[in-house]
């Protein structure tokens, strides 16, 4: 499962204001983006009475209380067509994930992905055994779905993508709202973020600057929280994030490149009728603490990742690995259970990916975070020196990495956990932060720009915000008033207002199901049902 | 002389052997309490597993086998000082209680050490000019301390005099050049102030005591509201008893009527409630450090809440139990030794 989005908080004023403003007439959905007439006609044809009753389920304590206006604001656009009536119902997080796939008709989602590749928005949520559970299943979409997995031309791979967002537009099992942008918030001398928010949506420390001074230590903030240094152990963003600059990985993003690039490798290439991805090793290189970094430690790390399978780590995205073969110091060979997959490389270069030093980590235990420190057990651009568990982190440069993500260009960084994003704007405002990354509320980031005392960076962004409709307990008596509920739905929601007014222009409309900026990228939610 | 030492000395064992059927009675309501929700993997993990993947982590873990038997085996962990280690972060609560408890503690130790500084001196004041503005505006101050939640007032704070005044930090226990140079001191007491003081640099010192002053403040002002009222009312209370009013007729100052008689017995109360404060500035410590971004026991018990860690919350609520019903037993050889009406 991918890391969901992370708190997005909004001051609850705005909520109550977009409240009185829907409540006042507002933006009238057929001046905007929704088409009240499709919806209607949709109804119609299928026989549905109206209005239609939904209970729509959300979870602003998770997926920020954004959450809290964004939902309001879509009660009031679906109600405004006098085709909706609306119940929201909120619960807590746990409960709300546990529920979600079995109790709940229609609930929010949002998903940040493992890779930047259209299959990770695509398999997860439309393949027979999606995790959406939703009981959706269809058979020209299986059938695309293992097509456009396993076909190694790029130009004939997009054809196959757009194919079946145009068939699952007519299913609409989830209706894509919103998508994401990276932000960034920076003082005014710190440069080179804009090289790091890029369309693989990866955060490095290594490309920024401040000052101009190569020497500086960057300090960066954010509101994320690490669940385990042991990449067996987590599968979060904000562990992520410290796995991705104290790690190495067999393939990794070089700034700017959301295709996957040699990190350790020198090259990877599919052999044996695809049904093996063979990687070669640079030679001569070592972990900080002075161990031999060899093909044994990529075997090492792959196979933990399969014997331990913590409940909070990463294994799942191992899904097609059969087993991993080491025929000598300098070569790997991932043997997949279905051959030429092209989503391979990306998974090398996702969560499941660091690759750890295979005298300091267990074959089948996880080892404490504190453990991993003491041992140096880092070999990726930086190397920790300082460690308190979600609340401060020294990096120093490691002098001996020589990966995907280029030179280090700075003196070293410090990471501050936040507990509450108001604290973290006032650290940045103040200047006693460099870079607030992940999350502040759309408002922080609107008030922080007009101020001028901070540079905004932004970037293209992977998560994703969406309605997912459980096709066995949905509205509708029969299956084919079912999809007419969903498309109506579609059709109802004005993407532009949420994106204006609730978010501040931080997420854009999300036009279709793989999100702008990705190869394969398409309209056709909008071109269907409205909202370009 | 001796007997009333010897039945000083029985009250205090006896009190002290009632600490551990009151942390019985704690662990176990915790513990039972904790169970009735269900066990903590299904808590935790509920959604994210297969039944099968859960009833194999419930096997692995004993949560399968009968209540009983897993409360057994949690008491004769609490007694031998394990209290498990977490879902969430895969921390041992044992050094959760270590690292974020120093820091809870030193935040309350300066918050009482508001309270004293405020409360006292203005009940103090409050009873000197009894039922004038003076002692009415001060009411007025202690029932707005009191009943202002404690993270409104930080919230205030904050805003004045950091981000309006910019005059002290918004958040944290030092500045990160600061803390990263007290951890590389080695062997850190987890006592920010006394790993400044051992560094002997005073602007490391300066630096945290910066820190510590609106987390303290917005904590202290709480404890100092029921001070006040307590000392205004013990030393009104005082002056109106017979021992003072032979005073006066001895003809002994006003002033060391008030300071020397009323004074120090109306500040025996506050020992006694310093006691149950405890308990409450523990409680209040969440909002506060949450706040202030104060990384204590209070804040990582609200990170394991969400996340229903429940074997964390156990173990953290367990221990604050302990150090409330230790406290409490303090509290009653200070309050026996000082004050001779306990009787025992």
């Amino acid at each position: 499962m991918a890391r969901p989005p992370r708190r997005a908080a909004a001051v609850a004023f705005v909520a109550v204001a977009a409240l009185i403003l829907s409540a006042c007439g507002g933006k009238s959905p057929d001046d905007s983006g929704a088409d009240t007439g499709l919806a209607q006609q949709i109804l119609a044809d299928a026989g549905v009475s109206t209005p239609v009753e939904l209970k729509l389920q959300y979870n602003g304590d998770h997926y920020g209380s954004s959450s809290d206006q964004e939902y309001a604001t879509i009660k009031s656009q679906l109600e405004a067509t006098g085709l909706f009536k609306v119940e929201l119902q909120q619960t807590e997080w746990v409960t709300y994930n546990q529920q979600r796939t079995t109790d709940y008709p229609v609930f929010q989602l949002g998903w940040f992905p493992d890779f930047p590749d259209a299959d990770n928005y695509l398999t997860p949520f439309f393949s027979v055994d999606n995790f959406l559970h939703n009981g959706f299943s269809d058979d020209r979409v299986t059938e695309l779905l293992d097509a456009e997995r396993t076909n190694t031309d790029p130009d004939a791979r997009n054809a196959v993508l757009a194919e079946l967002q145009i068939e699952l537009a007519k299913h609409m099992p989830t209706v894509p709202l919103l998508q994401g942008s990276q932000v960034a918030v920076t003082g005014l001398t710190v440069t080179g973020v804009d090289k790091t928010l890029d369309a693989s949506f990866q955060f490095r420390f290594a490309p920024i600057v401040k000052d101009d001074d190569g020497t500086a230590v960057i300090k960066v903030g954010t509101t994320d929280k690490i669940t385990a240094l042991d990449p067996a152990g987590s599968y979060d963003n904000g562990s992520y994030n410290v796995h991705y600059q104290v790690y190495p990985f067999v393939l990794g993003f070089a700034p700017g490149n959301p295709s996957p690039v040699p990190d350790l490798a020198e090259s990877c290439e599919f052999t044996n009728d695809g049904s093996t991805y063979s990687c070669t090793i640079r030679a001569g290189l070592t972990w900080a603490n002075g161990n031999t970094l060899d093909a044994n430690d990529v075997k090492h790390s792959y196979d933990r990742q399969l014997a331990i399978a913590d409940e909070n780590g990463p294994s799942s995205l191992l899904e097609n690995l059969a087993s991993v073969e080491c025929p000598d110091d300098l070569t790997v060979n991932f043997n997949l259970t279905s051959p030429n997959d092209v989503t391979f490389p990306q998974v090398l270069a996702s969560p499941v990916g660091p690759i750890v030093d295979n005298d300091v980590f267990p074959a089948d235990a996880l080892v404490a975070d504190d453990d991993i420190v003491a041992a140096n057990a880092f070999a990726g651009p930086y190397t920790i020196t300082s460690y308190r568990v979600n609340e401060l982190i020294e990096y120093t440069p490691n002098p001996a990495y020589v990966g995907a993500q280029g030179a280090v260009a700075n003196g070293g960084a410090t990471m501050k956990y936040y507990a509450d994003e108001s604290n973290m704007r006032l650290e940045i405002e103040q200047g006693a932060i460099d870079v607030a990354h992940r999350s502040l509320s759309p408002t922080d980031i609107q008030a922080l720009e007009d101020g001028g005392k901070v540079n905004v960076v932004r970037g293209p962004g992977g998560e994703i915000r969406y309605i997912v409709f459980n096709l066995d307990i949905q509205p509708g008596e029969t299956p084919e008033q079912k999809v007419a509920i969903r498309k109506a739905v579609a059709a109802s929601i004005d993407r532009h207002e949420l994106a204006e007014a609730v978010y501040k222009n931080t997420y854009t409309p999300l036009c279709s199901f793989v999100p702008d900026g990705l190869p394969g990228a398409n309209t056709a939610v909008c071109d269907a049902y409205g909202g370009n | 002389m001796r007997t009333s030492r010897g039945a000083l000395l029985r009250y205090l064992a006896l009190r002290l052997v009632l600490i551990i059927p009151t942390v019985f009675i704690l662990v176990s309501v915790v513990f039972f309490f904790m169970r009735v929700i269900g066990d903590p993997i299904t808590a935790a993990q509920g959604g994210r597993l297969s039944p099968e993947q859960l009833e194999a982590r419930r096997e692995s873990a004993g949560y399968n086998r009968p209540v009983l038997v897993q409360y057994g085996e949690y008491l004769s962990q609490v007694v031998r000082g394990d209290f498990g280690t977490s879902f969430s972060d895969h921390r041992r609560i044992s050094d959760v209680l270590i690292t974020n408890g120093a820091a809870t503690l030193e935040l309350v130790i300066w918050a009482l050490l508001v309270a004293f500084l405020v409360g006292i001196p203005l009940g103090r004041l409050a009873a000197r000019f009894h039922d004038r503005i003076a002692d009415v505006t001060i009411r007025s101050f202690a029932i707005l301390f009191y009943a202002a939640p404690v993270f409104f007032v930080g919230l205030l704070l904050k805003l004045l005099f950091s981000s309006k005044l910019g005059w002290l930090p918004s958040s944290g226990r030092a500045s990160t050049d600061v803390q990263l140079a007290l951890d590389r001191q080695g062997s850190t007491t987890h006592f920010m102030i006394v790993d400044a003081i051992r560094s002997g640099n005073g602007e490391y010192i300066a630096d945290v005591l910066k820190h510590a002053v609106l987390p303290a403040t917005a904590l202290g002002l709480l404890t100092a509201g029921i001070f006040i009222r307590l000392i205004r009312i013990n030393m009104l209370e005082t002056m109106r008893t017979d021992f003072v009013t032979a005073a006066r007729a001895r003809g002994v100052p006003e002033r060391k009527v008030v300071s020397r008689h009323a004074y120090r017995n109306a500040l025996i109360p506050v020992v006694t409630v310093m006691g149950m404060e405890i308990a409450l500035l523990l409680g209040s410590s969440i909002l506060t450090e949450t706040t202030f971004e104060w990384k204590g026991i209070g804040y990582i018990l609200s990170q394991y809440l969400l996340a229903r860690d429940f074997v964390a919350v156990q173990g953290l609520v367990t221990a604050i139990a302990i150090v409330v019903a230790v406290s409490s037993f303090l509290v009653d050889v200070i309050n026996a030794l000082v004050d001779p009406r306990v009787r025992y």
